[in-house]
């Protein structure tokens, strides 16, 4: 037992020694049974006591994580001390593949109610994600134009954007097998679609200037940002007062969306555990604007600079005829995020255990895993823990902590993945925090004790 | 339950502590400007200039650019000179005919005549001669205005005396009949007929006793003598009339109007073709000066060229040669013609005359005497002048671009730069690439001035190379060539205008052999540029 318990620390050690990353939850992922509201991310999770109501308003949860630091493109100028804004230096610190995530959850309803083997929930969120992945070249064009790039061709079409503003009101429920040994959980959400814009997938953009006449030669393909909903904010005053109100309350961007989950207790000492959340799709069908470059190529070769009365509307009319642009109302049809837990635990004893957990996001279809470890210690009417979270595309590890304690009904919790001590540092940054009304806390923990 | 409270205060405190442990202290700072290295490489455009829109692009603003049979490119400039008015040729003085006498020689003496009677006499016709300012031999004038006043007197105390007194010279315009009109002199009291020329015109040419002749006015009078009883005359009473013309206006003159001078007043034309070239040598080999002239005066005109000149602010030089030596004939329209003008056409080129000199001097202005006499070669003509004749005449230089330009320069001040407006430009790098099969190279200056006082220059370069050339000065190819200039915003930020000198020399400039600058020959401009891009974030 000890020498896996050093195993696990040695590890912790070991990816200490990395320069890697944190992610997403992780440390609220850890309160695991003692917080309802962790089935939002582990649908697997059941409640210890018979019945939850989280106080409105008082739980959410925020995140962000990005593959540079702020200081990277802020810089404080060593002379003056004020900061400015240094692409160059940015692009000493980004990676091939940089990715910019956040997502602000709040939890508007939250209701739970365990009975035997069997719990359920009732649930209206409101979540919004943003989404940026973009690429070294694209950094390269921003910091240094095309000049440093000449005869080289510049792929911007892997660059991606998506943000999603949404409501969603569903059920979850769980239920355990095998003497407590096996847990099966799901959530079934229901989705309503507030604001999105997004790249188009498979958008590609490249451009090519020619080493001898700098002419740009460029292709486009699939080149379309989709948004929905965006035009009554940008155009107001094109739209009755109530417009925007009435979008928000009530439109036809739905869809359906489900949380699966399932752990297994290995031994009296080990589980594993699984889930798979946000998988489905939400097609927006409302106040919908299809910004789209007609798929082509062409070289801009400058302008005939003969008669030239307006430069700029000269540019545009010649970089039109290269490639046309136009404007549709088509409906389209987006996946969340769908992400992914896969955690296993070693509990030594009933107060103490240690776990590791890996996370992927594939909101772009990439596979970067962060991991984290962590560490929580049970007390009677409260835990809290510790963890360390490492992975996904770099950066260094991030440290964090959680708790969850009862004061008789009352329960208040919060985690954090990174526990941030300058802002300008910050690569991952998550939060958690709720108060929660239990009732019949520990009723069920004798019986969820699964024989060892 | 004491532990309970120690427990919730402990996470509460932990839960602060996290909080409190995030220093946004960072974010306090000022931030400045967005400032960024990145810079664009891109093509701005292209131009492909012929020779003429190269010299319209350098702004000789006054002249036409156009091509001449051999299709080289010329400048064309063209200027009206002046126009001389019937009025300013020849214009008919008053006439103030001497009072011609008629006595009947008739003696009837005290105690007169015993019975009454009609004494009628026809004397022999009057000719009043018109004279002419410069001898003229006037054949018919067409009046558009003046007075003839016709006088008739008496010595015949007392006898009523009746006159048909006819003007048969003044034909009326409405019948050419002569005027005609009777008068009664009652004792001495003259008789003074007023006559207003408008509605008449003079046949001058009846001698009065069927000869041909000129300037002759003709009148004859029939006289009848109303004698009553104890009526006496003397023989030395008569009849005395005179012809007054004043204020004559023509609206046509025929005849010999022999040599009459037409003086245009001295001629000052602004010649703004070189105003923006500065030192340098522009030398066209095959100019010439065309002075068209049409004419409607009904006579030809000898012009002398002898004060034509041309000058720049430090010289001046006149025309010489052949063309200065005689008068240069000015045909006229034929009496057929009357009313048609004729234009002539007297071409001053280098054959006849030092015109390449004259433009050698980048001349600002061109003076123009114009001395002209009518009938150069004729004593006796039958002219014609229309109080709507007139000589009109222009002047056209053209300069056939067979040219030598040696270090010729090019000036243009750009006035009311506003530097600041280039304040956001970074480090830039203009490359201007050009193919050339003008015979014509050009190399560019810059400067950038605050006021008087220069705040940039960007230094000559070679922007276009002059095209070879065969032995006839025709570009047999192109050149290629490529010139870089830098320039930041800050370079130029307080500039408040700027000068840009363009020189250029034509192929073999230095053996002086002119090159002809023809249609055909163009120069093919492509401009990029890196440019670094500067973004104010304000």
């Amino acid at each position: 037992m000890q020498k896996k318990g050093t195993l696990l620390i040695s590890v912790f050690i070991a990816f200490t020694m990395y320069n890697v990353t944190a992610q997403e939850y992780f440390s609220f992922y850890q309160l695991r049974d003692y917080v309802f509201q962790t089935q939002s991310i582990s649908p697997t999770y059941m409640p210890q006591n018979t019945f939850t109501i989280a106080i409105p308003g008082s739980n959410f949860g925020v995140n962000y994580q990005n593959g540079f630091q702020l200081k990277d493109v802020l810089v404080e100028n060593t002379n003056s001390g004020a900061l400015e804004i240094d692409l160059g230096n940015l692009l000493l610190h980004v990676e091939n593949i940089n990715t910019l995530k956040t997502n602000v959850t709040g939890h508007l309803f939250y209701m739970g109610l365990r009975k035997g083997k069997n719990a359920f929930s009732v649930f209206l969120n409101t979540k919004t994600d943003v989404n940026v992945q973009l690429t070294k070249p694209f950094f390269n064009f921003l910091a240094n134009g095309n000049s440093s790039q000449v005869g080289e061709l510049i792929d911007l079409g892997h660059n991606k954007f998506n943000a999603t503003a949404y409501r969603e009101i569903g059920f979850g429920y769980v239920r355990t097998f095998l003497d407590n040994k096996f847990k099966v959980g799901f959530n079934l959400r229901f989705l309503g679609g507030v604001f999105h814009a997004s790249t188009q997938h498979n958008a590609e953009l490249t451009l090519l200037t020619k080493a001898d006449t700098y002419n740009w030669e460029m292709t486009a393909q699939n080149a379309t940002v989709n948004t929905a909903g965006l035009d009554l904010i940008i155009n107001k005053d094109n739209y009755p007062n109530n417009a925007l109100t009435s979008y928000i309350f009530g439109n036809k961007n739905r869809g359906i969306a489900f949380d699966l989950g399932a752990s297994y207790q290995l031994s009296k000492k080990f589980i594993i555990e699984i889930s798979t959340n946000d998988i489905g799709s939400i097609t927006w069908k409302e106040h919908v604007i299809n910004y789209n470059i007609e798929d082509g190529s062409g070289t801009f070769t400058g302008l005939d600079l003969k008669d030239i009365d307006d430069v700029e509307q000269a540019f545009e009319n010649e970089l039109s005829t290269i490639f046309t642009t136009n404007e549709t109302q088509r409906s389209f049809k987006t996946k969340l995020g769908v992400k992914s837990y896969v955690s296993t635990s070693y509990l030594p004893n009933k107060k103490n255990r240690f776990s590791l957990t890996g996370f992927n996001n594939y909101t772009f279809n990439d596979f970067s895993p962060s991991f984290a470890l962590a560490y929580n210690r049970t007390l009677k009417r409260s835990t809290f823990g510790v963890t360390s979270s490492f992975g996904g595309h770099q950066k260094p590890i991030g440290f964090g902590g959680n708790f969850a304690v009862s004061l008789g009904a009352l329960q208040i919790y919060a985690a954090t993945d990174n526990i941030i001590s300058k802002v300008e540092n910050v690569y991952n940054a998550d939060f958690r925090f709720g108060i929660n009304l239990n009732l019949g806390y520990k009723k069920w923990v004798k019986e969820d004790k699964p024989e060892g | 339950m004491r532990k309970i409270k120690f427990i919730y205060i402990v996470f509460t405190l932990i839960l602060l502590s996290v909080i409190q442990a995030c220093d946004m202290s960072y974010l306090d700072k000022d931030i400045e400007d967005f400032d960024t290295d990145a810079s664009l490489a891109i093509a701005v455009g292209n131009i492909t200039y012929t020779v003429s829109e190269l010299f319209n692009e350098i702004d000789a603003e006054d002249i036409e650019i156009t091509e001449n049979s051999d299709g080289i490119v010329s400048f064309v400039y063209m200027d009206t000179l002046t126009s001389v008015a019937a009025s300013d040729v020849i214009e008919i003085p008053n006439q103030s005919f001497p009072s011609q006498d008629f006595s009947p020689a008739l003696d009837i003496p005290s105690p007169g005549s015993p019975i009454a009677k009609i004494i009628d006499l026809t004397p022999s016709p009057f000719i009043f001669v018109l004279n002419g300012s410069n001898n003229e031999e006037f054949n018919k004038i067409v009046f558009d205005g003046g007075t003839l006043q016709v006088k008739a007197e008496s010595t015949f105390t007392d006898i009523d005396i009746n006159l048909t007194i006819t003007l048969n010279s003044l034909k009326s315009n409405t019948d050419n009949s002569s005027y005609e009109t009777t008068v009664s002199l009652n004792g001495t009291a003259p008789e003074i007929i007023d006559i207003d020329l408008a509605d008449f015109w003079a046949d001058l040419t009846d001698d009065g006793n069927g000869g041909i002749t000129t300037n002759a006015f003709v009148m004859t009078v029939s006289v009848s003598i109303d004698l009553g009883i104890g009526d006496t005359i003397t023989p030395e009473q008569k009849l005395s009339f005179s012809l007054d013309m004043t204020n004559l206006q023509f609206e046509a003159i025929y005849g010999d109007l022999k040599n009459q001078t037409v003086n245009s007043e001295s001629l000052t034309t602004d010649f703004d073709v070189f105003d923006d070239f500065g030192t340098g040598t522009f030398l066209f080999a095959d100019p010439t000066l065309q002075l068209i002239i049409d004419n409607s005066f009904g006579f030809p005109l000898g012009i002398d060229f002898g004060n034509i000149a041309a000058s720049n602010t430090s010289e001046t030089k006149f025309l010489l040669g052949a063309v200065t030596d005689t008068y240069q004939i000015i045909n006229s329209p034929t009496l057929a013609q009357e009313g048609q003008t004729v234009r002539n056409t007297i071409t001053i080129d280098n054959t006849n005359s030092n015109i390449v000199d004259l433009l050698a001097l980048k001349p600002s202005q061109f003076t123009i005497d114009i001395s002209a006499t009518s009938n150069p070669n004729s004593d006796s003509a039958q002219n014609f002048i229309l109080n709507t004749s007139a000589l009109s005449t222009y002047v056209q230089v053209n300069m056939p671009l067979d040219v030598v330009f040696e270090n010729t320069e090019f000036e243009q001040e750009l006035d009311n730069i506003n530097g600041a407006d280039f304040e956001d430009l970074g480090e830039t790098t203009l490359n201007i690439h050009t193919i050339n099969t003008i015979p014509l190279g050009g190399s560019l200056e810059m400067v950038f001035y605050n006021d008087n006082s220069i705040v940039y220059t960007i230094t000559e370069q070679v922007i276009f190379a002059a095209a070879p050339v065969d032995t006839n000065g025709i570009s047999t190819g192109a050149t290629t060539n490529t010139a870089s200039f830098d320039i930041k915003g800050d370079d130029i930020k307080t500039a408040t205008r700027a000068v840009l000198k363009l020189k250029m020399n034509t192929t073999n400039a230095s053996s002086n052999s002119p090159v002809k600058l023809l249609t055909t020959n163009t120069l093919d401009i492509s401009i990029t540029t890196d440019v670094s891009i500067d973004i104010n974030n304000n």
